[in-house]
């Protein structure tokens, strides 16, 4: 499967990435983004089967994002990773068709229990 | 509006669960204002309470967390990287200290400078310091006078 990790910064994309290789998610394409706009771009072009999104991030948030891909007619698996995970959050992202938040910081465990469902 | 609290021990302890999720080795508690932080990253916070959260470290101590987090030499970091670890490390605090505060508010992106940060007219919520590998830390939550930033 192809995985679009979209975060404006470069530390968080690796740690995500290497996250992913604890959790056990060995042997996916990894794509980058760099912030909204250009994971928009990137899921035209890559169609990966998830992102991975940062909420904030300049130029195009991950909930504008979100909802910018949904309006397009976009269905791809969508779940946020982010520092926020306030309940008013969670109830946004949901809201808009997010599969789930992860707060930061997280565990390989975190990602495992968000992303079985879906990668297995 | 801002008459809210959070406490010492909840900074710290919001400090200490990301360093031992990220940065392997645990940090030391360390004692506020030992040592003039030379690089700092900064988040506001704005809504239903305002503020900014303010993590800083000496230049060789955001090396070292960059160097963790990328996992590459201090010496191969560029200058990029640095505030990049540092920033993430002030957006991570920031939006778990947001977590615990009054909303709805939104959470700025991480603003890294070099000297002392100017927070005037602020007052002084929660601090708290970390030592790790020789290096402090300083971790501070600042509100906004009333009436501003809402």
């Amino acid at each position: 499967m192809k995985i679009l990790i979209a975060d404006d910064s470069k530390v968080m994309r690796q740690i995500v990435t290497r996250t992913l290789r604890q959790a056990g998610f060995d042997g996916h394409d990894l794509v980058e983004a760099v912030d909204g706009s250009d994971a928009f771009d990137k899921v035209r072009s890559e169609a990966p089967d998830l992102v991975l999104s940062d909420w904030n991030m300049p130029n195009m948030t991950g909930i504008e994002l979100l909802d910018r891909l949904r309006s397009s007619g976009s269905t791809v698996n969508f779940g946020f990773v982010t520092s926020e995970g306030s309940p008013e959050m969670r109830e946004r992202a949901a809201a808009s068709g997010a599969l789930f938040l992860i707060a930061k910081p997280f565990t390989p465990e975190t990602f495992r229990d968000a992303l079985d469902p879906i990668l297995d | 509006m801002n008459a809210v609290a959070v406490a010492d021990t909840d900074l710290l302890a919001i400090a200490g669960d990301m360093w031992a999720s990220y940065l392997g080795d645990e940090p030391l508690p360390s004692i506020p204002g030992f040592v003039a932080p030379e690089v700092n990253a900064t988040v506001s916070i704005v809504g239903g309470w305002s503020g900014v959260v303010v993590v800083g470290a000496s230049e060789l101590g955001a090396g070292l967390v960059g160097s963790a987090l990328l996992q590459v030499p201090v010496d191969e970091l560029t200058s990029t990287d640095v505030d990049d670890a540092l920033g993430e490390l002030a957006n991570i605090i920031g939006g778990n200290v947001k977590s615990t505060l009054p909303g709805p508010s939104s959470l700025s992106l991480p603003v890294v400078s070099r000297g002392a940060v100017r927070v005037d007219r602020a007052v002084l919520l929660a601090e708290a310091a970390l030592e790790w590998y020789g290096e402090n830390f300083e971790i501070s939550v600042w509100a906004a006078p009333e009436g501003e930033g809402e």
